[in-house]
């Protein structure tokens, strides 16, 4: 896995800021696995369609959200949350550390 | 980028729709109905890892699309074609018209297609959306997911020769402006040109973090995600053939009899076998090394393997193009090209006979 990747620019896009990260991922890692990543997006567009030569359709859409995984032992424990709260993102965290302890749980 | 799509008003968005419109209706009084459709996305993404990663990306992507429905009598045929990339609306300071146009071109060409001959020739592919046969039957291969699995007639053949020696292939996220190419991908791996075949010989496949992990190779950056709600899986970038030496009419020139597929739509492929199955919807006979009449209702059978065996010359052209490719319930923009490519001998179906 690649470690301090570049990027574009001097400014990294952050949309979480380096604390809410740490936190986030020391959550997901509070009761253990090998690997934590939080993805967190912001997206924003536009469409428009002409059909029968009228400007049909003028739609905008934007989203923001945040997904954290847990990787265990080639197992996938996955939770996401709309918006970019840090405290809902804590939870998605927690989920996702919760889900991977039961699941171990019910394999002993 | 140049001009944010952000900062363009939408009336100029508007003005672009009915040049689209203009032109794709004036390429015939046979054009029965025309649309076509402008898309923008910007999509900015923070990454972090408990290794120590903390990376961001910003991402803009602007499309158009036309499609156009020719009628003659009781025939109705329909044509389509797209331009986009991973780039501001400087994108349409050319020609936009131009894929209004070619839209129009294929659906009015559709309406003078007869039936396509049945058998065994050889067939050559075009550029630009002839890309898609590669990436259907060749790149879906090469993700590391599939091959570790055992669901990749390419598992187990890194270093053997798949094609011939003409032939070199790659995936390369990096290419500037084009609508696969994104600076790092969806785990926050920079994303790189990788050689995927060389000179005939499989040479990489394309990894994720997981998949790379699990192989104790690295990341080739191919990690990506359709948004927040999905895992990230290994996927294509910008996929192709590389450009070879003879012209596209040198190429075509040696074809006694054969078939031209210019564009696809639709197709199965088995992952077990590597058998496959692609409806053409653009395609032409080849008859004394020059393309005729264009047919309709054409299939390309074949398999993977000896498809990609069979290619014989590769074409000095280059037309990257621009796709949604779907895979594990989920889309993310990839870019398929080529140049025009030859397959010595290839099954194809169609009702004469």
């Amino acid at each position: 896995m690649a470690v301090g990747a570049r990027t574009k620019g001097v400014q990294v896009t952050e949309l979480i800021d380096r604390e809410v990260a740490r936190r986030v991922l020391e959550r997901a890692l509070a009761h253990g696995g090998g690997l934590a990543e939080v993805f967190a997006e912001r997206s924003a567009g536009l469409t428009l369609a002409i059909d029968e030569s009228r400007i049909e359709s003028v739609q905008s859409g934007a989203g923001e959200g945040a997904g954290v995984r847990v990787v265990d032992a080639g197992t996938t424990y996955f939770a996401h949350v709309d918006g970019l709260d840090p405290d809902d993102l804590e939870r998605a965290a927690g989920e996702a550390a919760a889900a991977r302890r039961s699941s171990r749980a019910a394999a002993t | 980028m140049e001009q944010p799509p952000a900062d363009v008003p939408t009336e100029r968005k508007a003005a672009l729709l009915r040049e689209l419109d203009e032109r794709g209706r004036g390429a015939g009084p046979e054009i029965a109905q025309f649309m076509a459709s402008y898309a923008e996305i910007r999509r900015q993404v923070t990454v972090a890892n408990s290794e120590g990663l903390f990376t961001g990306d910003d991402r803009t992507r602007v499309r158009i699309g036309a499609q156009a429905v020719a009628r003659r009598g009781e025939r109705v045929e329909t044509g389509a074609e797209t331009l986009g990339g991973h780039r501001g609306f400087e994108l349409f300071d050319g020609d936009p018209g131009a894929t209004a146009a070619a839209a129009a071109r294929k659906a009015l060409t559709l309406l003078d297609a007869g039936p396509t001959p049945a058998g065994s020739m050889p067939v050559v592919v075009g550029g630009g959306f002839g890309g898609v046969l590669f990436h259907e039957m060749t790149g879906h291969g090469l993700e590391a997911d599939h091959v570790q699995k055992g669901a990749s007639v390419y598992t187990g053949k890194l270093g053997e020769a798949v094609a011939r020696p003409l032939l070199t292939a790659y995936d390369d996220g990096r290419m500037p402006g084009e609508w696969g190419s994104d600076a790092i991908d969806d785990e926050g791996t920079p994303t790189q040109k990788t050689m995927v075949i060389e000179e005939g010989r499989l040479t990489a496949y394309l990894y994720d973090g997981l998949t790379a992990r699990r192989q104790g190779a690295a990341s080739t950056g191919n990690g990506r995600r359709e948004s927040f709600r999905h895992l990230p899986v290994p996927r294509m970038t910008n996929t192709y053939i590389a450009p070879g030496e003879p012209t596209p009419e040198e190429i075509i020139a040696e074809v006694e009899r054969g078939f031209y597929a210019a564009s696809f739509a639709g197709g199965q492929v088995d992952p077990a076998t590597g058998d496959f199955v692609f409806g053409v919807s653009e395609g032409y006979l080849i008859e004394g090394g020059t393309v005729t009449r264009p047919c309709r209702g054409a299939t390309l059978i074949g398999n993977c393997l000896e498809a990609l065996a069979a290619i014989d010359a590769v074409g000095n052209d280059f037309e990257m193009k621009t796709g949604m490719c779907g895979k594990a319930g989920q889309k993310v923009p990839v870019g398929t090209g080529q140049g025009h490519v030859r397959i010595a001998r290839m099954t194809v179906g169609g009702t004469e006979v």
